[in-house]
C-alpha cells in the first residue's frame, strides 16, 4: 500500500481524484469481506449490517487522504469498522445479542433446520447461527476482541491499536472472552442435549 | 494464555468462510457507498444525468424503502433523493474533446452516464459535429429530467410508508389492499421488490395460513439474495411454518 500512502499525503485535488478513486476501489475490493465479517460477527443486526458496512467505507473514502501508511491498511480499516459498530450500538440502543433474543429466533432456527434446500447451505447457516449465538453471550468489548483475535486472527498489538487499549488489557480481555465463549458453548450443548431427549 | 477448546476452535474455524459475500453482494454494497459519497458531495463528481439519476434515485430510495420496511435504520442512511447535480465535472483540455472526471459508479451506471447526448442513439445527425465541438460533457452535465418519469419512485415510497403505518396500527388488511391496489394500477416499479415483500408481510399478518405461506415461499424463491428475505421469514414465521 505504498502507493496509497504516497498518493494520500495531501488533500486530493481534482487531478488526484482519479488516483484516490483507484485506491479506494483497491481498498474496497480487498477489505469488504473483512469489514462484513467484523460487522456481522460483532453483532450488528442483520437488517442493518449492509448500512453499517457502507458507512465504514464512506468514512474510509473520506479519510483516505489522512491515511499515512504508518498503520497497516487492514488495521486502519478495522479501526474505523470497530468505531462505526460501537457508534451503531450507542445510537440504536441495540446490543450484541439482540439478534438471538429477537422474537422467534429459536423457532426460526428450528424451521430452517427442516428446510429442504441444499444441505451445504443449511449447514453453512447453522454454523454461522451457532457462532453468533455463542458470541451473543459476550459483552461488546469482549466480543470485539474475540472477533479480532479468533476470527480475524490479528495479533495482540494490532488489536490493541484498533481498540485503543494497551496489549496487556487486550490479552486479559481476550482471556475473559475465551472463557465466556467456552461457557456459552457448554450451555449451548447442554440445551441441545436436553432438546434431544 | 488460555486457548480455546478443540470444540470451540472448530466452531470458529468452521464458520470463518461461511459468510462469504457474493459478487452481487459486493456490488450492491459498493453502489450504496458510492451513492452516499455522491450524496455527500464527495470528490469532484456526483450522480445526475437523466439515466444516472434514475439509478441513483433508485438506490437511494431503495435504502429509504428498506427503512420504511425495516423500521429503525442507521442514521446516516436517512438520505433524501440526491439533489440533481452534474453527472461529471468536465475538465476542458486544450484538445477539442472534453475529458471528464467520473466517480467510479457501477459499470451499469457508468455506461448510462457516459452515453453522450450526441451519440447515434440520441441524434445521429449531430453526432460528428457535436463530438468535434466538445459538447459531450456539456450534454452529460444537463440536469436530470427523468425523476418524474416512469421510474419516479415517489408514489411507491408513499404507498410503502402508508402500508407500514397501517401495519403498525394493526391494520394489516388495509396495508395489504393498499399494496395490491397499487400493484394493479402501477405494476412494476423501482421498488417492486420492496412492495412485494411488504405485501407478503401484510398478508401473513392479516390472514396467516396456506396462501400467506405460499406467497412468502414464492417471494423467497424469487428473491433469494434479497436483503428483505430475513424480514419476510421473520414476519411470516408464525403464520407459515413451512416458510423457508
Amino acid at each position: 500500500m505504498q502507493t496509497i500512502a504516497a498518493n494520500t499525503a495531501q488533500r486530493p485535488t481534482p487531478n488526484s481524484v482519479g488516483l484516490l478513486e483507484a485506491n479506494f476501489d483497491e481498498i474496497y475490493e480487498s477489505m469488504v469481506q473483512y469489514v462484513w465479517n467484523i460487522v456481522s460477527r460483532m453483532g450488528v443486526h442483520r437488517s442493518d449490517a449492509e448500512d453499517v458496512v457502507q458507512e465504514v467505507f464512506v468514512i474510509v473514502h473520506r479519510r483516505l487522504d489522512d491515511f499515512e501508511g504508518r498503520a497497516q491498511l487492514k488495521t486502519w480499516v478495522f479501526k474505523i469498522a470497530v468505531h462505526v459498530v460501537q457508534h451503531y450500538f450507542r445510537t440504536h440502543a441495540r446490543k450484541p445479542g439482540d439478534r438471538a433474543t429477537a422474537k422467534g429466533t429459536e423457532i426460526h432456527s428450528l424451521v430452517e433446520r427442516q428446510e429442504s434446500g441444499p444441505a451445504a447451505e443449511v449447514e453453512r447457516r447453522e454454523r454461522l447461527r451457532t457462532l453468533d449465538r455463542l458470541l451473543d453471550q459476550l459483552d461488546e468489548p469482549k466480543r470485539a476482541v474475540f472477533v479480532l483475535a479468533e476470527i480475524e486472527q490479528l495479533t495482540m498489538s494490532e488489536i490493541a491499536e484498533i481498540v485503543e487499549l494497551n496489549a496487556n488489557t487486550v490479552a486479559s480481555r481476550l482471556r475473559a472472552a475465551r472463557q465466556g465463549f467456552e461457557k456459552a458453548l457448554s450451555r449451548f450443548r447442554a440445551r441441545e442435549e436436553e432438546r434431544k431427549r | 494464555m488460555n486457548d480455546l477448546s478443540p470444540e470451540a476452535r472448530a466452531i470458529v474455524e468452521g464458520s470463518r468462510d461461511a459468510d462469504v459475500l457474493s459478487h452481487a453482494d459486493r456490488e450492491r454494497l459498493k453502489q450504496g457507498v458510492l451513492l452516499r459519497l455522491a450524496t455527500l458531495g464527495v470528490a469532484t463528481a456526483s450522480t445526475g444525468t437523466a439515466a444516472g439519476m434514475s439509478l441513483a434515485a433508485k438506490l437511494t430510495l431503495t435504502a429509504i424503502a428498506a427503512t420504511v420496511l425495516g423500521g429503525g435504520a442507521f442514521s446516516v442512511w436517512e438520505l433524501r433523493r440526491p439533489t440533481p447535480k452534474p453527472a461529471v465535472v468536465a475538465q476542458r483540455s486544450s484538445s477539442t474533446e472534453a475529458t471528464a472526471v467520473v466517480l467510479p459508479l457501477p459499470e451499469e451506471t457508468r455506461k448510462e452516464v457516459l452515453v453522450p447526448a450526441d451519440s447515434p442513439t440520441a441524434d445521429s445527425g449531430r453526432h460528428e459535429n457535436a463530438k468535434k465541438t466538445g459538447k459531450r460533457a456539456q450534454a452529460i452535465a444537463q440536469p436530470p429530467s427523468a425523476a418524474a418519469g416512469p421510474l419516479d419512485p415517489e408514489p411507491e415510497l408513499r404507498v410503502l410508508r402508508q402500508a407500514r403505518e397501517d401495519l403498525r396500527a394493526g391494520l394489516a388488511e388495509s396495508a395489504y389492499r393498499r399494496l395490491v391496489d397499487f400493484d394493479r394500477q402501477h405494476g412494476q416499479g423501482v421498488l417492486a421488490q420492496e412492495r412485494q415483500a411488504l405485501t407478503v408481510i401484510a398478508l401473513c399478518s392479516w390472514r396467516p395460513g396456506s396462501e400467506a405461506e405460499a406467497r412468502a415461499a414464492e417471494f423467497l424463491r424469487g428473491s433469494p439474495e434479497s436483503p428483505l428475505d430475513e424480514r419476510v421469514r421473520s414476519e411470516c414465521r408464525g403464520s407459515a411454518g413451512a416458510v423457508r
